[in-house]
């Protein structure tokens, strides 16, 4: 049965928002906990602690990469097929860098700010000409093909296809009590985490955030209220471009090795992450990102670790199947 | 609500329905009932939900609340294609033509029953195909002669003007062998003397072929002068239903409209 | 620059060709973006493959099985994900076709990163036959000639079934359905059939490029139906244009005479290089057509301007 109304917008809602926005939020944080203490009963509170240590560290960078992808998407309704290469881009133009002698986090910060600047430039000369000419998902989806075609393998053409580290140090571990953590992994997750709080603050509190909240919500009555949309659009694609580099940054030190493809390798995973929290909500793609990451980790405990990536494939077709809409969305997701 | 209001075997029985679309209540509870064979009117300002009504009706959207019910079966909660083929067909107010297929496509896909839609029929029954296409074909033709618009069989939808458009998607309606059809605006965006021309084409389809039809419409002309029946609408709820003389003078009527008192 | 290099480079744009009707008939015919292609192609292959090397199976008898077994994928993917919205479908089938790249890949009934081999026996003794039959024409020297000629006989029927379903009431619907899938709705039409039908096709059509695939290769890994044959086939689209048959086959032919072509420059880079370099460059061909020239090569722009 046709789910409430066919495509296109919402009628404007009159329901009080801050109830309802923190209620699922709520209720998925403390399923994560029900679940982090179930797994500590079935396998041990030592396993189930490790992993779910070990999936803090992946939630920082598929919650940094989702949340990219979902900005776009809300505010521009573009489905970036080429936002895992953006990581890749990112990543190695950090490795380009550090080769000129820069250490590493300062690189990643640099590399940063260049792949935001990228981003914007392809917004200028690629996506804003189509969004004026009106074009199609089909062909958007298949400019948005190529250009993650022309990124990896202009980084495969500079780079090389072969795999490489990222050259830190990944031995050198840290005991937390009966849990343990590579160093590396460590600074990783709480430099994940930490961007993660400050990103959905800065959603909530700053203008600029709450711009972006508008445009994507609706835009026409965004514009409507003197936002200016144009200067929202460079914003979200240079957060997505810098969200993206750090994610991709963040993943190369905690596995400790890369290859051109990585990006495209975890697209999946980050939309996954994106669709569960409800495409085009940030807050969502962030607690996405986190559920996707615990969940690979939490499954090791009982699946090979081979089958890691098909737990974000399985939880993006259970929730396209089930909840389309994702846990916080409200856009309408049937046709 | 009059007694006129609930009409004596009526094609389609509206009751109760019921509309939300987040906080806000397109459709407020509304009743009425369309007598066969009638030229209805529904009128109203905007936003009273004519619109999510006919959506409603047509299956576009489902009620939260109330039932539709239409020829004596009820198809509240129907999918859109099932309601076209028993029987109920509706038009668009943004003209809804297929652009790039020819003006021929367009009326022979809205036929029913075509064995050639089916690919074990394509596959085993050619003779039956062929056989349908001609009828098909001749039926279309005929059609768009008597809407005048022949001449442009072979030309693409997207190439016709607005009021060759609009007649075209009722022409195309009709293909689909109607009992009841819902015009949204018929007369928007069309000149008066190609609206006059439509609405000829409707008085002749409603005596030769015992149609009946519903039509939303903003030009109070058209509506007291054409009309048979009137129902008005007003922030969700039906707040009269009658002939157009007695829904003129209502009082309700006049101050839903604020003051504007219908032509 | 020798013939059989040539010729087997027109095996490989002839599979693409079969592979891209499918998607033809999904994307320029009833308007379903379907990025799951690579996936039906692989279950083709791979039902094939097991049912001749694990079941002793023919064949002959193998294929047409195949065949049905990647259409009740394609069904079984279509009936919840086609209600589902436009991109949210694309990422339903990109989500699909990666389970089962990674499904061939780890599980052991496939033979995991070994793959499959020696189902190719028959084919090969028809091969030979039909090279003997060449060789009183003079062309018995072009090996890969019979696969050449099957895969393009093949493309060929495909082909010819496909237009007339397009020219026949069916086809009619699914370019409604592509148009304004609504409004053909309001016309009686069961649009979820018909889209469940279009992908039923497709995923035939893919099974079918992928025993010629795997007849080509010899040996079935899982890593030969990766993404990038999803993207080069759409790339072929683009390059033909969606809703031209004619333009299939032409653009298979071209994207494959280019990229193999680019072998004989002789640049001053490595062989890695330049194979990213061809990748670079579909990519930059997928943008400007798309943005500049969205018809294709033999597309016609008429219909692609009312279509907005």
């Amino acid at each position: 049965m046709t789910e409430g109304g066919r495509r296109g917008g919402d009628a404007p809602s009159l329901a009080p928002q801050a109830w309802r926005r923190l209620s699922p939020a709520l209720w998925l944080a403390i399923a994560l906990v029900l679940i982090a203490l179930g797994l500590a009963v079935v396998v041990g509170p030592v396993a189930a602690g490790q992993a779910t240590l070990n999936g803090l560290v992946g939630a920082g960078y598929f919650a940094l990469g989702a949340v990219g992808l979902t900005l776009v998407y809300g505010v521009l309704r573009l489905v970036n097929f080429a936002h895992g290469d953006m990581l890749t881009v990112g990543m190695y133009i950090a490795i380009a860098i550090m080769a000129l002698g820069i250490s590493f986090w300062p690189a990643a910060v640099l590399a940063m700010i260049l792949t935001a600047l990228i981003a914007m430039l392809l917004d200028r000369i690629m996506w804003e000409p189509m969004r004026r000419a009106q074009t199609s998902t089909l062909q958007l989806f298949l400019v948005a093909t190529g250009l993650a075609l022309v990124l990896r393998y202009s980084v495969q053409f500079f780079a090389g296809s072969q795999v490489r580290t990222v050259g830190l140090d990944t031995i050198s571990s840290v005991d937390l009590g009966p849990w343990h953590l590579g160093r590396l992994q460590l600074v990783v997750m709480l430099v994940g985490l930490v961007t993660i709080v400050l990103a959905g603050i800065a959603l909530r509190y700053t203008r600029l955030g709450k711009e972006m909240r508008a445009v994507a919500d609706n835009i026409a009555l965004a514009e409507v209220t003197g936002i200016d949309t144009r200067r929202t659009i460079r914003v979200t694609w240079l957060v997505s471009g810098a969200m993206a580099a750090l994610a991709g940054i963040l993943y190369a030190a905690s596995i400790g090795s890369i290859n051109p493809n990585f990006g495209f390798t975890i697209l999946l995973s980050l939309f996954a992450a994106a669709v569960l929290g409800g495409i085009g909500n940030a807050y969502g793609a962030l607690a996405g990102g986190i559920v996707i990451g615990l969940s690979q980790e939490w499954a090791t405990l009982f699946f090979n670790p081979r089958w890691k990536p098909a737990i974000g494939f399985a939880i993006l077709i259970l929730t396209l199947l089930v909840m389309p809409r994702g846990i916080f969305g409200r856009k309408k997701a049937r046709s | 609500m009059t007694e006129a209001g609930f009409a004596a075997d009526p094609i389609l029985a509206i009751d109760d329905l019921d509309k939300r679309f987040g906080g806000l209540r397109a459709v407020a509870g509304a009743s009425f009932s369309v007598r066969r064979g009638s030229l209805t009117a529904l009128i109203g300002p905007n936003g009273a939900g004519k619109t999510t009504l006919f959506d409603l009706v047509t299956g576009f959207t489902s009620p939260d609340r109330g039932t539709i019910r239409f020829d004596g079966g009820a198809i509240t909660g129907l999918p859109p294609h099932r309601i076209t083929r028993l029987g109920l067909v509706r038009t668009f107010q943004l003209t809804r033509v297929f652009a790039a297929m020819t003006v021929l496509d367009n009326m022979m896909l809205a036929s029913p029953n075509q064995p050639g839609e089916s690919l074990w029929h394509l596959a085993v029954q050619q003779q039956a195909n062929r056989r349908s296409e001609t009828a098909v074909r001749e039926r279309a033709l005929a059609l768009l002669r008597r809407f005048d618009l022949e001449n442009k069989s072979a030309d693409y939808a997207g190439t016709l003007s607005g009021g060759q458009r609009k007649l075209l998607e009722l022409a195309r309606a009709l293909m689909t062998a109607p009992r009841m059809v819902l015009l949204d605006e018929p007369m928007a965006g069309v000149n008066r003397v190609l609206g006059r021309r439509l609405l000829d084409y409707v008085a002749d389809l409603r005596r030769t072929d015992d149609m009946t039809f519903l039509f939303v419409e903003h030009d109070m002309d058209v509506v007291m002068t054409r009309a048979d029946h009137v129902v008005v609408m007003a922030d969700g709820v039906v707040i009269a239903a009658d002939k157009p003389d007695v829904v003129r003078a209502d009082p309700r009527v006049i101050t839903a409209y604020l003051g504007r008192a219908p032509q | 620059m020798s013939v059989e290099f040539w010729i087997g480079v027109g095996v490989i744009a002839g599979i693409y060709a079969i592979f891209v009707l499918g998607l033809q008939i999904n994307v320029g015919f009833t308007g379903l973006l379907n990025l799951g292609q690579a996936g039906f192609m692989s279950i083709g292959a791979y039902a094939m493959g097991m049912l001749v090397v694990d079941a002793g199976w023919s064949l002959w008898a193998a294929m047409p099985v195949a065949i049905a077994i990647a259409v009740t994928a394609g069904l079984l993917v279509g009936l919840p994900s086609l209600r589902l919205r436009a991109d949210y479908f694309a990422i339903a089938t990109i989500a699909f076709a990666e389970i089962v790249r990674y499904t061939f890949q780890n599980a052991g009934f496939a033979g995991g990163n070994q793959g499959i081999i020696g189902y190719d026996a028959e084919w090969r003794a028809l091969a030979a036959w039909l090279l003997h039959q060449l060789a009183h024409l003079g062309l018995g020297g072009i090996t890969q000639l019979p696969l050449f000629l099957a895969v393009w006989f093949c493309f060929g029927l495909c082909l010819m079934v496909l237009r007339l379903l397009a020219a026949s009431p069916w086809g009619r619907v699914l370019r409604a359905i592509r148009e304004d899938e609504d409004a053909a709705a309001a016309l009686g039409k069961n649009v979820l059939v018909f889209k469940l039908q279009s992908l039923a096709i497709a995923a035939a059509l893919a099974a079918i490029a992928g025993f010629f695939l795997a007849l080509n290769v010899t040996y079935l890994y899982p890593s030969e139906f990766d993404p990038t044959f999803t993207f080069l086939g759409y790339a072929v689209l683009v390059l033909g244009g969606y809703a031209s048959y004619g333009g299939v086959a032409l653009g298979a032919v071209l994207l494959w005479s280019l990229m193999e072509g680019l072998r004989f420059l002789h640049l001053p880079i490595s062989d890695g290089q330049q194979g990213s370099l061809r990748f670079v460059l579909i990519g930059l061909a997928l943008i400007l057509l798309s943005m500049l020239r969205p018809q294709g090569l033999l597309g016609r722009k008429a219909e692609m301007r009312l279509r907005r």
